[in-house]
């Protein structure tokens, strides 16, 4: 048996890639499917072109796992493609040495003029000089990983949340059990192998087995707004840098990023000032963002992994690393898997499952790569003539059935309800009256209570415009018509 | 007088009413339907303290802690408003629950989630009691909004007392899209008479006793008391209506039975958007015009009227002046920021007004009434506005 911690896209991609090797894996994850980085990413399929220049192997593998993932994962990608853009600010000597950079990576890339490019997005500044395509996409990460566990769980594997890793029992002859926790108690799990997923919370995890990995976290800021405002993605003609990545993603635009070391592996919600400055930024590529409908913004933790220090966590390697603790002097039979991309999940799989097959002496060779994942669920089934319960994101019963048994928060994930302009003011009621079929009405309560809270924080972050009237609607029908005592 | 008042939630309406009344010439002027169409018509006169604790006695609370809260009325000045007020509406064919003059207590009426929530002053047509009683609790097939099972569960955590959840089967005529206010109209339909009227009877068949039933605020746009005699009647048991989220039927009711008497009063309406108060009137953005006016009161509501805007980069703005409101920049002070009455161009009334925190405190009946009062004796002076209704066009109804 092959615990593998974290089920986040690394973590489900570890076993995913050990399942079809024959080999018996469980997933343990303290959370929910994608509790961490996997949840909060800007949604981007990257061509690679972002780091042709200062991070060439990232790129290349960038580039090789976007065309994998088009084959393997077809309806949880849009093939939007991208551009680069060049701006007034846009560094003069920048574009000549990304060209070549390009070039050397192997990254399709196409030159467009700037009548070209202001017809494709209208949206863009009238000052923009023109720009480049390439096949940037979009990832629809939750769905994703729903095809992942299901995959694994079809093979035999399963996928255990909401429990956490407590201790890792290791002899001279490797890795023999691990102590797991949940609420229902903690038990040991036989482990032949250990695969430390658990991406900002891989350095905790190392220090179970003793062999601590030194991770650099940084935390990004994304911006969502409600509308589709572009058709392809829009990045920057210039150095990595903050503000710089705009991302249609199904019916919603995410604009990214910042970088600001952390010491938190749980991402906090913005602060306003981080939102502002982060919005101001756009202004030179998107003169009229301020005035989009802003819907929330959030935060993720890039899991970073640099043993040498690096001042700027922008310097440091978007590539991954897999580490065979033995190697350094930790117990056998145990492998972390750290930094990378969610872009390059399969090949960070493919890598981690490489070392954990050799370790326990088989042969087989990874198959993720010409595997094609599984759909979520048939299309064939109709819907059944019922109301909406959830407007914005047409979710109705027929969604909730798929998944029988779940909480508020997992339906929120899996149907999509309470993601859209209201941020759940209009439907969480209805859905809580389904929750009763299978749970008490403290335990709905509860979990009312918890993605209330979830989505008025990441109101709070972008509070500007039609966005904070939207809260002040909230808060008055949570307050005045459904009678809640909020804090 | 030629007054303008811009906005029509229940701020505007109620000067525009009274200044009437008192013999001004009204022009209303708003961008939208104004915002009571969102809620069910309940009017709070204060039913949380600051720490959160219901309060059975809200006159005996603004006695004694108006001052912290920068009203100084006395028992007999708020009595004199809230009776005033009552006989406005009453006046407007809006009948109110209770048979008494004014309520000396708050009461408890149902939210839709099955809270039992304090309350002044509501439409007879809502549910309002003194203490919890069993109940029957009536929801509709393919009506999502109505979460009986929720509501009736939380009902009987709350109260102890016994309440039994009753679902109607959906109406052959019923679609997906049918909103709340799909189903009022449809209710008040000949067909969907017939059709409550035999579902429910056949529900309540097996129910002895005659414990009230709580219908879904979807009996019927207007005629909703013709419907509940009807239903009383055919059940011989109490109907009363719990209200659902918006768009709310009590609302609208109010909402379009006081602007029928409004404009029956003579009061002018016009669409459009103030983008400026100027020293003799409002500037309109659309037609560029200006509407001349001896004074002008602002009933813009905050945030979620649209009184306030609160732009990107954190500025709060009076969208009628344009002009910035200063605020601490703190989102928690962001619910009781407003923009205050202007020494000379205007007058703000209602939830505009900063320093109230209506959603919190359960006082948003008492925060109108209050400013739209203050406003009426600063303009018409305390004895006119106190006295003076003899003047009135159109009837006099007032005490």
């Amino acid at each position: 048996m092959v615990v593998v911690v974290g089920a986040g896209a690394t973590g489900l991609g570890v076993a995913w890639d050990l399942s079809l090797r024959g080999l018996a894996v469980t997933v343990i994850e303290q959370g929910d499917l994608a509790h961490g980085t996997s949840g909060r990413f800007h949604g981007l399929l990257h061509s690679g072109a972002r780091y042709a220049v200062r991070d060439p192997n990232a790129a290349r593998e960038c580039i090789q796992e976007n065309r994998i993932l088009r084959r393997i994962a077809a309806g949880s990608i849009e093939a939007v493609g991208g551009y680069f853009v060049k701006t007034p600010a846009s560094p003069d000597d920048y574009g000549e040495g990304w060209l070549s950079a390009m070039e050397a990576t192997g990254i399709p890339v196409a030159r467009v003029s700037r009548e070209v490019l202001r017809a494709a997005v209208p949206e863009l500044h009238p000052d923009v000089e023109g720009g480049y395509w390439v096949p940037d996409g979009v990832i629809h990460g939750f769905p994703l990983l729903f095809r992942l566990q299901k995959a694994i769980e079809a093979h035999g594997g399963s996928v255990r949340r909401h429990t956490r890793l407590l201790q890792v029992e290791a002899g001279s002859d490797g890795v023999r059990r691990v102590r797991v926790g949940s609420a229902s108690g903690a038990e040991w799990l036989g482990c032949d192998a250990l695969v430390n997923a658990a991406g900002p919370w891989a350095g905790e995890v190392s220090r179970l087995f003793d062999d601590r990995l030194p991770m650099r976290l940084s935390r990004g800021v994304m911006i969502i707004f409600a509308e589709r405002k572009l058709a392809h993605v829009v990045n920057r003609l210039a150095p990595p840098g903050d503000g710089d990545i705009l991302v249609p993603h199904d019916r919603v635009t995410i604009w990214g990023t910042t970088d600001e070391p952390t010491e938190s592996a749980a991402a906090k919600p913005p602060r306003p000032s981080e939102t502002r400055k982060l919005l101001a930024l756009g202004r030179d590529l998107f003169p009229d963002m301020e005035n989009w409908r802003a819907l929330r913004a959030f935060c993720g933790v890039r899991p970073l992994y640099q043993p040498e220090t690096a001042a700027d966590s922008r310097h440091v390697t978007r590539d991954f690393t897999v580490i065979d603790h033995a190697r350094r002097g930790g117990p056998a039979g145990v492998v972390s898997v750290v930094g990378g991309k969610w872009v390059t999940f399969r090949l960070m799989a493919e890598k981690a499952g490489d070392v954990v097959t050799s370790y326990l002496g088989g042969g087989a060779p990874s198959l993720t790569a010409e595997t094609p994942l599984p759909p979520l669920r048939e299309q064939a089934a109709e819907r059944q003539r019922e109301p909406w319960l959830c407007e914005c994101e047409q979710a109705g019963e027929w969604d909730l059935a798929a998944w029988p048994g779940a909480t508020l928060g997992e339906w929120r994930t899996r149907t999509w309800f309470s993601m859209g302009p209201c941020q759940g003011t209009f439907c969480v009621h209805r859905v809580a009256n389904r929750r009763l079929t299978t749970a008490n009405l403290a335990e709905v309560d509860a979990e009312e209570a918890a993605l209330r809270s979830e989505r008025e924080q990441g109101m709070q972050g972008a509070l500007w415009g039609d966005n904070a009237r939207e809260w002040a609607l909230s808060q008055s029908v949570r307050r005045q018509t459904l009678g809640e005592r909020t804090p | 007088m030629r007054l303008v008042v811009v906005g029509q939630g229940p701020a505007g309406m109620l000067t525009a009413d009274w200044a009437c009344r008192l013999g001004a010439e009204v022009t209303v002027v708003a961008a939208a339907d104004g915002s009571l169409g969102l809620w069910s018509g309940a009017w709070d006169f204060r039913n949380f303290t600051d720490s959160g604790e219901v309060i059975r006695d809200p006159w005996q609370w603004w006695e004694l802690h108006g001052r912290e809260h920068g009203v100084g009325w006395t028992r007999e000045h708020w009595a004199h408003w809230w009776t005033r007020w009552r006989r406005t509406w009453e006046a407007a064919g809006i009948p109110l629950a209770g048979g008494e003059e004014l309520p000396s207590h708050n009461r408890f009426t149902p939210t839709a989630v099955g809270r039992m929530v304090p309350v002044f002053v509501c439409p007879a047509w809502q549910w309002a009691v003194d203490e919890p009683e069993p109940v029957i609790w009536v929801g509709m097939e393919g009506l999502a909004d109505a979460p009986i099972e929720l509501a009736g569960a939380r009902f009987r955590a709350l109260t102890g007392m016994a309440a039994s959840e009753v679902c109607l089967p959906k109406p052959d005529a019923w679609a997906p899209h049918w909103s709340s206010l799909a189903w009022a109209v449809y209710v008040e339909s000949g067909e969907g008479r017939r059709w409550l009227s035999e579902a429910l009877t056949r529900a309540l068949g097996g129910y002895a006793g005659s414990s009230p039933v709580l219908m879904p605020q979807v009996l019927g746009e207007d005629g909703c008391e013709t419907l509940i005699g009807e239903l009383e009647a055919a059940l011989e048991r109490p109907v009363r209506e719990y209200p659902l989220l918006p768009p709310a039927l009590g609302g609208i009711r109010i909402r379009d039975r006081w602007k029928r008497a409004l404009k029956r009063r003579g009061v002018s309406s016009i669409t459009g958007t103030v983008d400026a108060v100027l020293k003799d009137g409002v500037h309109l953005r659309a037609s560029g015009a200006s509407l001349p006016a001896d004074a002008v009161v602002l009933a813009t509501g905050g945030l979620l009227g649209g009184g306030l805007w609160l732009s990107a980069a954190g500025e709060l703005l009076n969208t009628a002046t344009g002009q910035t409101v200063v605020w601490s920049g703190r989102m928690d002070e962001l619910a009781v920021a407003g923009i205050d009455t202007d020494g000379t161009g205007y007058r703000a009334v209602g939830r505009v007004v900063g320093g109230f925190d209506s959603d919190r405190h359960g006082d948003s009946g008492a925060v109108n009434l209050y400013t739209v009062a203050s406003a009426i004796e600063a303009l018409f002076g305390k004895q006119t506005a106190m006295e003076g209704w003899g003047t009135e066009r159109g009837g006099n109804d007032g005490p």
